[in-house]
């Protein structure tokens, strides 16, 4: 009996998976002996664990439970078609939300802190499960980002350099509106398309493909984009500023819950060469990680900084207020953005979405699987 | 370059803190917004409102019973459907009654009306789900066969840490019947044998008590789940 489904809930995906198993335990006949449990995200099936139930039956309880049921899974892709019994869901296609945003700008040269605060209202709509229509907009309340402090000269294109004026002056805007759709070409294979206001500064479209097998520490990607610098009041208008940009990436996960990353490619300011970056995931969701970027630009042009990089921290919501979600807090300090190394910021790329899905981080949270 | 990560800096900070302007997040998307549930939780805290709301159980949190507790009557518990237990976690001074759930083999699962759950294997105690420190697994057999008249034994409890690895525990246990005495449970009297499992590991001790019928029953018992939630005493109904 095979099932696919979506996790919600569960940080760990392997708590999600043990749980779909130990409710197929219940529900389904007699006669069924195997289990094939496709976690899925975005509308894509990540992976497949094939089960016993006899398994399930005999290791429920007992010691080392969690190490023998990992033992006696298989793990393998899911790139073939959804299985034929059709169900309703019962999560609405269409959700939105309303929340407070707290937006700081620290030491723009005159100032050392500028902050806004307000309200954001969002929205998602499934129109598929794999095709996804989302934005958000939000609406100063009070804050003094409207001055622009000094922003100091550059010879690159203004890409990043004056990010502070985005929304500044009008204080509301559209952040983000994009329709993405994600798919499965073929075995190991994953894709996404991007399409509309991709970001606060920039819009088009943005391609990606990624090849990980289920069981592989290794993981190469590719994406390219085409995008146009938008209008500092977050509006509906382009500046006229265009370029292509696009990497190709390598990412590793090392043993330890270390991960590397490799991106060779051509940044905004049309800047070519390449990021690295090393990431640290605990097995309580923690992650931390550092990088840096070193491009054709020389450190003299690049202005201040020499060259980008940063530490990025990510908090699961779990972890902190004790319920069951997937939610995260995410926090990065960045040398100032400048207009060298400067990337695209697009949601949900590739390798975040089905990356809990693959047995390497369900392997490191095996143990929440009788959870 | 050098130094210059401390000398100028750029915060992306998500949509934190801003409760404080009396704000909160709302709609389907933000059920589970981390600003959303925090707002939540301080709102909780402050007011005792919300209560409802708050994800676990009265089992877990206070006192209250969750079933007609004060009222229980022989009656009451014929009429029941479902096999009842009457439970207590004695470091939360909560008691509660819980039903049953499903087997398994020898396992027995019962769940109270909060979604809190226990797994026994011929009355001892393998699994809790629901309290945060729950029990995850453990070995019955030979603690189940030393209740025959006494006895040593090894027993293995698994527990779950904060890096979702299971943690193993070994302890060295000896069972001793201490004496036998009538228990009462809901008008019916039962004479029953008394046993005292004491169980002595690297990381503490625990000791566990059955009162036994003749027929090999486990009528009232009190026995450890956790460092986090000590001993769950229950009797049978």
């Amino acid at each position: 009996m095979r099932v696919r489904f979506e996790n919600t809930d569960f940080r760990a995906e392997a708590q999600a998976v043990g749980r779909v198993a130990r409710l197929m335990t219940q529900v389904a006949p007699s006669n069924v002996d195997t289990f094939v449990i496709e976690p899925t995200r975005r509308g894509i099936a990540l992976s497949a664990v094939t089960l016993r139930r006899g398994d399930l039956e005999a290791l429920e309880n007992e010691p080392n439970a969690a190490a023998l049921s990992y033992d006696r899974a298989v793990f393998s892709d899911a790139s073939g078609p959804a299985p034929v019994v059709p169900f309703v869901d019962p999560t609405p296609a269409f959700v939105w939300g309303v929340a407070p945003y707290l937006e700081l700008s620290l030491f723009d040269g005159d100032k050392p802190v500028r902050a806004d605060t307000g309200l954001e209202a969002s929205f998602q709509y499934e129109l598929r499960p794999n095709l996804l229509l989302a934005g958000s907009y939000r609406e100063r309340i009070v804050g003094n980002r409207d001055e622009i402090g000094a922003i100091s000269p550059s010879t690159l294109p203004p890409v990043r350099r004056n990010a502070l004026r985005f929304g500044a002056e009008n204080g509301r805007g559209i952040e983000n509106l994009t329709l993405t759709r994600y798919g499965r070409p073929g075995q190991d294979l994953y894709s996404r398309i991007s399409l509309g206001y991709l970001e606060r500064e920039f819009g088009g479209v943005s391609g990606e493909v990624l090849w990980k097998p289920v069981d592989s520490q290794l993981a190469v990607g590719a994406e390219i984009n085409y995008v146009m610098q938008r209008n500092f009041d977050l509006g509906f208008g382009f500046q006229d500023y265009d370029v292509v940009t696009g990497h190709v990436s390598a990412y590793y996960d090392l043993d330890n819950g270390f991960q590397a990353q490799v991106d060779v490619g051509r940044y905004l300011a049309g800047d070519w060469r390449a990021t690295f970056s090393l990431d640290r995931e605990f097995d309580n969701g923690w992650k931390v990680g550092a990088y840096f970027t070193l491009t054709e630009v020389p450190f003299d042009d690049f202005g201040e900084g020499s060259f980008d990089k940063g530490i990025r921290v990510e908090v699961p919501s779990d972890w902190l207020f004790g319920n069951q979600t997937r939610a995260t807090v995410n926090s990065s300090i960045a040398s100032l953005a400048r207009d060298g190394g400067a990337r695209l910021e697009i949601d949900g790329r590739l390798y975040d979405v089905i990356e809990d899905g693959h047995q390497g981080l369900m392997e490191e949270n095996w143990g929440r699987f009788w959870r | 370059m050098g130094a210059v990560l401390a000398m100028k800096m750029t915060w992306i900070t998500g949509l934190c803190g801003v409760a404080l302007a009396g704000l909160t997040a709302c709609g389907p998307l933000y059920q589970s917004h981390p600003n959303a549930v925090a707002f939540q939780g301080v709102v909780t805290g402050l007011t005792g409102f919300g209560a409802d709301a708050a994800a676990d159980s009265s089992l877990v949190d206070d006192s209250s019973a969750s079933a007609p507790e004060q009222t229980l009557t022989r009656a009451f518990i014929d009429a029941q459907e479902l096999d009842l237990l009457r439970i207590s976690v004695i470091s939360r001074e909560a008691t509660g009654i819980v039903f049953f759930a499903g087997s398994n083999g020898n396992k027995v699962t019962w769940i109270s009306l909060e979604g809190v759950s226990f797994v026994f294997e011929n009355g001892l105690l393998i699994g809790t789900r629901g309290f945060g420190d729950d029990l995850m697994g453990s070995d019955a057999d030979a603690g189940q066969r030393s209740l025959a008249g006494g006895g040593n034994h090894i027993r293995t409890l698994d527990f779950l840490n904060g890096l979702s690895q299971i943690e193993r525990r070994t302890y060295q246990c000896a069972t001793v019947q201490t004496g036998r005495e009538d228990i009462t449970i809901v008008e019916r009297t039962y004479t029953t044998s008394v046993f005292e499992e004491t169980c002595t590991g690297s990381t503490g001790d625990f000791k566990n008590t059955y009162w036994r019928d003749a027929n090999g029953v486990i009528w009232q018992s009190r026995q450890w789940i956790s460092d986090g939630v000590g001993y769950l005493g229950y009797q049978r109904l």
